[in-house]
């Protein structure tokens, strides 16, 4: 199952102890459509995201936060330029190991809809290890769910759970596996302010605890303020950086680039 | 609303043919049946025209009964020159026709037909011209010693006019020199029939007809008035002998013809019944995702101010015209049916060659009312539930469709099944007396039963999906897959349920037909066992039979020391018509044993016969007492009783010895099986090859021994196993396209959740994989409920068939069994294009959609 070519695709999934960057892109253009109706969704990206640090990706409507979001995580292809995950172009790989690398090195958070409404909460954890018949570590399964407060609930169908449950459940499938890297898309658009913090607050541990490898798209600065950097696009470029930012300074900048 | 509903059409367009294929099939499956019965109705009509032109007035004999043979008593030939006197008649011509010759061909084969008979006749006279049916093509009409044939099978036979060949006759071999070849009518429209001529005196003597003849065909001369003509005719004839006109014959013959066409173009009907009740399922079920999907959609329009009136016709009207649509497509498929189920019928080695398949205003207006009818009965229940959407369904997530509908389905389904399962028993049991009767109680009761127990399924499919799914869980590369299309299966229990409830029709008929089919065997192998003690059988697969001599050289060989000669006919006693065997009555015993409770086979010979104990008790007759029989010809002959049997699964319940058996009084007089045991002290290899040596002269004739006997039996039964399973198949591939739409659908509907799936890593074969083995389990679940409902249906059907047919009841098991493992490699195929679909989605989109 593993490429030969990528030794990061390691089936343990534990490339968060490698070297270098967990993932980068570099001149990543991601154009729709030609000549007058041409879109540059991503117009010349170059961004790096170190192991163990959270990232929070912002920018107005149609900045191309997704698409960055989508093309980094091999769910989507770049019309020129490149994005590795640790050491693994993904340009150079077919849909099957495009597959398999958000299968061991890629965890996702999605806004909603993040779980599989047939499978039990522990099922919905396990999901991308059973799906690879890989041997579950159930030592830092438990431990994951017992960080998210979810031992209670790990036979419950997600139905049977709160949103704010739900997501929790998805962090922690996203943990499960210990990718590279997680993404997270606007991960507490979904719930109520407190929840959300919640959530937040259980991420930031995660890197801190963990060095766990964090991209997360929002247009909440209060969310963006649990991140150790938030970088700002528009129209397809980056046009802004902050380290360590508070929700004041995340506001004050959108504010400047709104102008 | 309309332009609502149209546009409604259009955007959800696949959905919308696909779901109109289930209707095609059905209504081209209609369209077929009756274009068939139709064009056999138009070919025998025009064969009986063709037979019967010139013909102003027929004399016949008179039967005294319905023998079933539609043969007439015969009448002297001396009749012939006393109608031809009378004023009035033009000429007179005798008529003989005989199914019993087989002129052997060109290649030393005798010919042969699959279905339609071989038919001989005598030649007309050249006075009798105008009478004749037949035109000379080449060479001339047969004199004595020669026969003639119709052009087609002149060619197949490879005869050469001057050449002379044998033709098996009721006496034996006869040779005839070839005289000619002939058209029957203009065009030789046979309907694959073979037409042999031969002289009259020839033809009455090789049949047993000696001076006798069956009708007489007489054309008038136009100088007396038709009805008085009849009358004068009818003066000069005897009493058994009666006269009538040319049209009422014609129209006899087209009736009877008729009758036959009628039952074998019910039973196509009946399997496209079958067929239209699982597209019915089908479109119910996809009327009902469908709506499921547009709640939202709904609501909107009801809080827009449309009416729940105006949902539910517009709902309907979508029906209708999906109905108008799949019938006129399945109208002009219905052609293509019918040639192909003709093609598919002479392969099976049923004929009917030379069909004219003519559409007819009925069957245009017949397609589309039943297309319709059936379209819109089965959106009936979905347009209800639209319409009973709230328009807050809308701003709420989660509003279920057809929600709070639970308990009435339980009750519904329980009611229906109950009143089903009744009515069934009662068909079964007896309780009406009529064909029509038993057959209105079964079919509802059949239908009750199918709808009852799909709407009571979705109570129990979780669970049992689960159970039928648990083996996936230990291959090891089916694991999540596995468990996905199993988690699926038990969803949306009503979607499941009703996509299994159609294919559980068609294998509940499947199973009931298996069933008794096992039972007839093991009935047969255990009589074959203990009531039958001969060593040997011949047979055949011709009505013909094979004349008298070939039981005679058996009789005459000493290394048999039993053997009878079996025939099959009617006699009327007590004003009753009965079925009666000829047999040789004395060597009887030793061959059968039919479990005789009063006297003794031993005593049977010339003037007795042997009954079983119900007409014995009937007639409160015994051992020693007379009975007197009638016979068509209108002789009665009186015959002591000498046993009472109590076992009448071989004899019937009536067994007269050949002495008394002629071909005037049964209208023939060919032996159609023969049984033979083997003296003690001959053994086998010398008795076999005496049957071999004697046999050799018939070539019609099948020597089996027991255990070949067996086989060949078991055999017959399986083909028309076969044939019933073959008619079954369009209902099965209806109840699978409707498994392929639902999983369509229900991928459709899980975009979002597939999406995921991929995203979290997934393979597309993952996703494949899920969907085909959800398609796999729902299979199963229909067909163990209707292989459960074909046995207990089956169980049934053999209690209910009378004793003489059944007594052992067996199930199929193994066979059932591979029906379960074919269904589930069925629905792993249907469901090959939703699960393509649902692998090909693009994760991006399928994770965006809402």
């Amino acid at each position: 199952m593993t490429p030969s070519t990528s030794p990061s695709l390691d089936a343990s999934g534990n490339g968060s102890t490698g070297t270098g960057p967990a993932a980068r892109s570099v001149d990543a253009h991601k154009h729709y459509g030609s000549g007058d109706t041409e879109v540059r969704a991503l117009d010349g990206v170059t961004v790096t995201f170190d192991r163990g640090e959270f990232t929070a990706v912002m920018g107005p409507s149609g900045s191309g936060k997704s698409t960055l979001m989508h093309c980094m995580a091999g769910l989507d292809d770049l019309t020129s330029g490149q994005v590795f995950i640790g050491e693994t172009e993904l340009g150079s790989l077919n849909e099957r190991h495009l597959t398999l690398l958000r299968r061991h090195e890629v965890g996702f958070v999605f806004q909603a809809y993040n779980l599989v409404p047939t499978l039990t909460a522990e099922e919905n954890i396990t999901l991308p290890q059973r799906l690879g018949r890989i041997p579950v570590d159930q030592a830092w399964v438990d431990e994951v769910v017992t960080a998210v407060g979810l031992t209670d609930r790990l036979s419950h169908r997600p139905n049977e759970l709160s949103g704010g449950q739900q997501q929790r459940v998805a962090v922690a499938r996203a943990l499960a596996g210990r990718p590279e890297i997680i993404f997270a898309d606007e991960p507490t658009g979904n719930l109520d302010s407190r929840t959300g913090a919640e959530i937040l607050q259980f991420m930031r541990d995660v890197v801190d605890r963990y060095g766990q490898t964090i991209v997360m798209v929002t247009h909440d600065p209060n969310a963006a303020a649990y991140a150790d950097r938030v970088i700002f696009l528009a129209d397809g470029r980056i046009v802004q950086e902050l380290a360590d930012p508070t929700a004041d300074q995340v506001l004050d900048t959108m504010k400047q680039l709104g102008d | 609303m309309l332009r609502y509903t149209l546009r409604s059409i259009v955007g959800y367009r696949i959905r919308f043919v696909l779901t109109s294929l289930a209707v095609v099939v059905g209504v081209a499956f209609v369209v077929g049946s009756l274009l068939i019965s139709g064009g056999l109705r138009a070919t025998f009509e025009d064969i009986v025209a063709t037979a019967n032109q010139g013909v102003d007035a027929e004399v016949r004999g008179t039967a005294e009964f319905d023998d079933g043979t539609g043969l007439t008593p015969p009448i002297g030939d001396d009749l012939v020159d006393a109608v031809a006197a009378v004023d009035g008649v033009a000429v007179a011509s005798p008529s003989l026709t005989v199914f019993s010759l087989v002129p052997i061909d060109a290649d030393g084969e005798p010919i042969t037909s699959a279905g339609p008979p071989i038919i001989s006749v005598n030649a007309t006279t050249d006075e009798a011209d105008s009478l004749s049916d037949t035109v000379t093509v080449e060479g001339s009409r047969p004199g004595p010693g020669q026969f003639a044939a119709d052009v087609d099978s002149a060619q197949d036979a490879g005869f050469v006019i001057g050449d002379t060949y044998d033709v098996i006759t009721d006496q034996g071999r006869r040779s005839f020199e070839f005289s000619g070849t002939f058209t029957f009518g203009e065009d030789n429209a046979l309907a694959g029939a073979k037409l042999f001529a031969f002289d009259l005196a020839d033809l009455q003597s090789v049949s047993g007809y000696e001076g006798a003849i069956q009708t007489i065909r007489v054309a008038a001369d136009g100088s007396v008035d038709p009805t008085e003509l009849l009358a004068a005719i009818g003066a000069v004839l005897p009493d058994g002998v009666e006269v009538v006109s040319g049209e009422q014959a014609t129209a006899e013959d087209v009736a009877e013809f008729g009758e036959i066409i009628d039952i074998f173009g019910n039973i196509l009907l009946g399997f496209a019944g079958v067929a239209l009740f699982v597209a019915a399922f089908l479109i119910n079920n996809v009327f009902n995702i469908i709506l499921g999907q547009r709640v939202r959609e709904m609501a909107l329009l009801r809080s827009l101010g449309a009416s729940a009136r105006q949902i539910r016709i517009s709902v309907l009207g979508e029906s209708v015209l999906m109905g108008i649509m799949a019938s006129a497509i399945g109208l002009g498929l219905g052609v293509v049916f019918a040639v192909a189920l003709v093609a598919l019928f002479d392969a099976l080695g049923f004929s009917l060659p030379g069909l004219d398949i003519a559409m007819s205003p009925v069957i245009v207006v017949t397609a589309f009312v039943i297309g319709v009818g059936v379209t819109a009965l089965s959106a009936i229940s979905p347009s209800r539930r639209a319409s009973r959407i709230p328009p807050v369904a809308g701003l709420q997530q989660g509003h279920r469709f057809g929600q709070g509908e639970g308990r009435r389905r339980l009750v519904i389904g329980g009611v229906l099944g109950g009143v089903g399962a009744i009515s069934l028993a009662a068909g079964l049991l007896g309780a009406a007396d009529s064909t029509s009767g038993t057959l209105g109680l079964l079919v509802p009761g059949a239908m009750g039963v199918f709808i009852g127990v799909t709407l009571l399924s979705p109570s129990f499919v979780g669970p049992v999906a689960n159970l039928i799914g648990a083996p996936l869980r230990h291959i090891p590369w089916l694991r999540v897959a596995g468990q996905l299309a199993r988690e699926n299966a038990a969803r949306n229990t009503e979607r499941t349920a009703a996509a299994a409830g159609a294919l559980m029709i068609g294998l509940a008929l499947v199973g009931m037909a298996a069933v008794t089919a096992e039972s007839l065997k093991a009935t047969f192998t255990q009589n074959l066992t203990t009531a039958v003690q001969a060593d040997y059988f011949v047979s055949t697969d011709s009505f013909q039979g094979f004349g008298t001599g070939l039981a005679q050289e058996l009789r005459d060989a000493e290394e048999f020391d039993r053997v009878s000669a079996f025939r099959f006919g009617r006699a009327q006693v007590n004003e009753a018509g009965r079925d009666v065997l000829g047999v040789d009555l004395a060597d009887l015993d030793g061959l059968i044993d039919p479990d005789v409770t009063q006297g003794s086979l031993a005593d049977g010979g010339p003037g007795t016969v042997a009954l079983h104990t119900d007409p014995a008790r009937d007639l409160g007759v015994g051992v020693g007492d007379t009975l007197t029989l009638t016979y068509a010809n209108g002789d009665s002959e009186t015959l002591e009783v000498i046993a009472v049997y109590d076992d009448s699964s071989i004899l019937g319940n009536w067994v007269i010895d050949l002495s008394s058996w002629t071909g005037s009084r049964f209208g023939s007089a060919a032996d159609l099986f023969i049984a033979a045991r083997v003296a003690d002290g001959v053994d086998v290899a010398t008795a076999s090859a005496v049957l071999d040596r004697v046999s050799e002269e018939y070539p019609q004739a099948r020597v089996e021994n027991q255990q070949e006997f067996r086989q060949s039996q078991e055999d017959q039964l399986n083909s028309l196993l076969a044939i019933i399973n073959g008619m079954l198949v369009f209902a099965i591939l209806i109840a699978l396209l409707g498994i392929a739409i639902t999983l369509a659908l229900s991928v459709f509907e899980r975009t979002r959740e597939i999406g995921l799936l991929r995203a979290v890593g997934a393979l597309r074969v993952q996703v494949r994989r899920m969907v085909r083995w959800e398609a796999a389990i729902i299979s199963v679940f229909g067909a163990l409920l209707g292989l459960t409902l074909g046995v207990i249906f089956g169980l049934g059907v053999v209690t209910a068939l009378p004793e003489a047919v059944v007594t052992t009841v067996a199930v199929p098991w193994l066979t059932l069994a591979s029906y379960v493992v074919l269904a589930a490699l069925l629905g792993l195929a249907a469901a090959a294009w939703p699960a393509w679909r649902a692998g090909r989605m693009n994760v991006l989109d399928a994770i965006s959609h809402l």
